[in-house]
């Protein structure tokens, strides 16, 4: 009886190794479940930090794009001076940022530059050339990455505003419907004979891109152009 | 090794690596809400940097190559405008935006008082010396050339992008979120006790010793916090930082060096509390039998 007491209060010795090896498990299973959570904040964190330490520039383009020349501009988004409901858009060249689009409601404040390009893609919004310039009274469309800039856009609901502010003016959307349609559907990027603005991105998937695309079409509620565009600058 | 020493083991391991992540998480909020909270590192780090002296340099440079289109000296603004003054004005700013994100306050405008005395001052000699009258459009003039000066040393002395953040809507959307961090900090806090005191009554008379689980838990706290940091220092990560304000690249990268060496600290504490505990209780254990 005395005996089995004892067993129980000291138990069996551990070989030496086991309490040396187990932190080295314990480490492992810690960083593989670091590593799987990970996943999607790194994606997001990636690009920011590309843009943050300009690591495109690092590397010898290799795209089609070589030669893109990327211009940044400081477009204002607090403009208080003269405005008028007609003017004229101000074109920008390939690979120049020519807007902001903002919308309060999934917290988006993303510079849109005029063209897709992965690189352009990569710091932001990208507005197709083959789109209206806004302000013309045409079809606006723009694409981002969904792991990035437009990680929210499934969240926008009808009647959301958004504000795209361009150095000649600024113009508030209303989302009209939410959109769901294949890469190789082009419905909703055709020409419009009214002012819209179209904003698509990839289906969101933890691996591998969706062929699937989805967004938003908003119609414009009002279009303001600087009428002293220096003041804007 | 007894019956069921496997499914022992297996709680243990599942205990430690929660008790792993809970510290962790105590210590990530509970500094992330005091960055969020006390302009102390941001202040030190203006200091530390001589931020001042990189902002009056610009400032000097800016009004300098401004003289040949305003014909304003650059002196009239930098008799106002020294190293002194925009330390001040900086740490004042960054403890104004500290008080909004608090709470406490609701708006911030910097005080120009003086510098606006010196350019009326200028602004009125000159009239004189040219026999100009004061008319609307004196006025008009000087007003646009105050509000220029303002414009350019707002934007100078926002070292931190607070401006940047309030468009992007960053910054109102932090206005009083620390408490939220202050409560994760205490949640996870009251979690890694209980596990703590959990995993310590399991090896009451356990073959593993007492503290030899918490140890291990400490011990990969100790690793995760040391090993990057430890690379974030000697590679100097922060300086690839693409940012072409010197004033500005010097406060943020002296804030993350800061960051970074606290987690390294950090991490070095907790890396030799673990391997203590964990060598401790080891040899402990294999003494007593």
């Amino acid at each position: 009886m005395k005996k089995k007491s004892v067993e129980k209060e000291s138990p069996a010795a551990l070989p030496l190794a086991m309490p040396l090896i187990l932190p080295l498990v314990t480490l492992l299973l810690c960083a593989a479940i670091i590593l799987v959570c990970g996943i999607r904040p790194y994606e997001k964190l990636h690009t920011y930090l590309q843009i943050a330490f300009m690591d495109d520039l690092k590397q010898t383009p290799s795209s089609g794009a070589d030669g893109l020349e990327i211009v940044q501009n400081d477009i204002t988004t607090n403009y208080s001076g003269k405005v008028s409901q007609a003017g004229e858009p101000v074109y920008s060249a390939f690979g120049e940022q020519y807007g902001v689009l903002s919308c309060e409601a999934i917290d988006l404040y993303v510079p849109v530059y005029w063209g897709t390009t992965d690189e352009l893609l990569e710091l932001g919004a990208c507005q197709t050339t083959a789109s209206s310039i806004a302000g013309a009274g045409g079809n606006v469309v723009i694409s981002a990455h969904v792991n990035t800039f437009f990680n929210r856009l499934d969240e926008l609901q009808t009647g959301d505003t958004l504000i795209l502010y361009t150095s000649y003016g600024r113009f508030t959307y209303a989302v009209q419907k939410n959109i769901r349609f294949e890469n190789t559907d082009k419905q909703y990027i055709l020409p419009t004979d009214t002012e819209q603005l179209t904003l698509y991105t990839c289906e969101m998937q933890v691996f591998g891109s969706s062929s699937t695309r989805i967004g938003v079409v908003c119609d414009c509620i009002n279009a303001e152009f600087y009428v002293n565009e220096e003041a804007a600058q | 090794m007894t019956d069921g020493f496997g499914r022992r083991l297996l709680l243990r391991v599942l205990l430690t690596i929660l008790l792993t992540f809970t510290v962790l998480g105590t210590l990530m909020s509970g500094y992330a809400g005091y960055l969020l909270s006390s302009p102390q590192v941001c202040i030190t780090q203006l200091e530390k940097q001589n931020v001042a002296e990189k902002v009056h340099d610009s400032v000097e440079s800016y009004f300098t190559s401004q003289y040949q289109t305003t014909a304003i000296p650059p002196e009239t603004y930098l008799a106002v405008v020294t190293e002194d003054w925009i330390a001040d004005r900086l740490e004042e700013q960054v403890t104004a935006k500290y008080e909004i994100l608090n709470g406490s306050k609701l708006a911030y405008e910097m005080d120009m008082t003086d510098l606006e005395t010196a350019l009326t001052q200028f602004f009125s000699d000159y009239a004189e010396e040219i026999n100009y009258p004061k008319d609307t459009v004196y006025e008009e003039k000087l007003q646009e050339t105050i509000e220029k000066a303002r414009t350019e040393l707002t934007s100078q002395l926002d070292v931190y992008h607070f401006t940047t953040m309030q468009n992007a809507n960053i910054f109102n959307k932090l206005i009083g979120k620390q408490i939220y961090l202050w409560l994760l900090c205490s949640c996870c806090g009251i979690l890694s006790l209980l596990l703590l005191v959990i995993l310590v009554l399991l090896e009451r008379k356990g073959e593993w010793g007492k503290l030899y689980f918490p140890g291990c838990a400490l011990l990969m706290n100790g690793i995760f916090l040391t090993v990057p940091t430890a690379w974030i220092l000697a590679t100097s990560y922060f300086s690839g930082l693409a940012i072409k304000v010197p004033a500005v690249y010097a406060a943020l990268t002296g804030v993350l060096y800061h960051c970074t060496r606290v987690g390294l600290i950090a991490g070095i504490v907790l890396l030799v509390f673990g391997l203590t505990a964990v060598l401790g209780s080891t040899i402990v254990k294999r003494r007593a039998r």
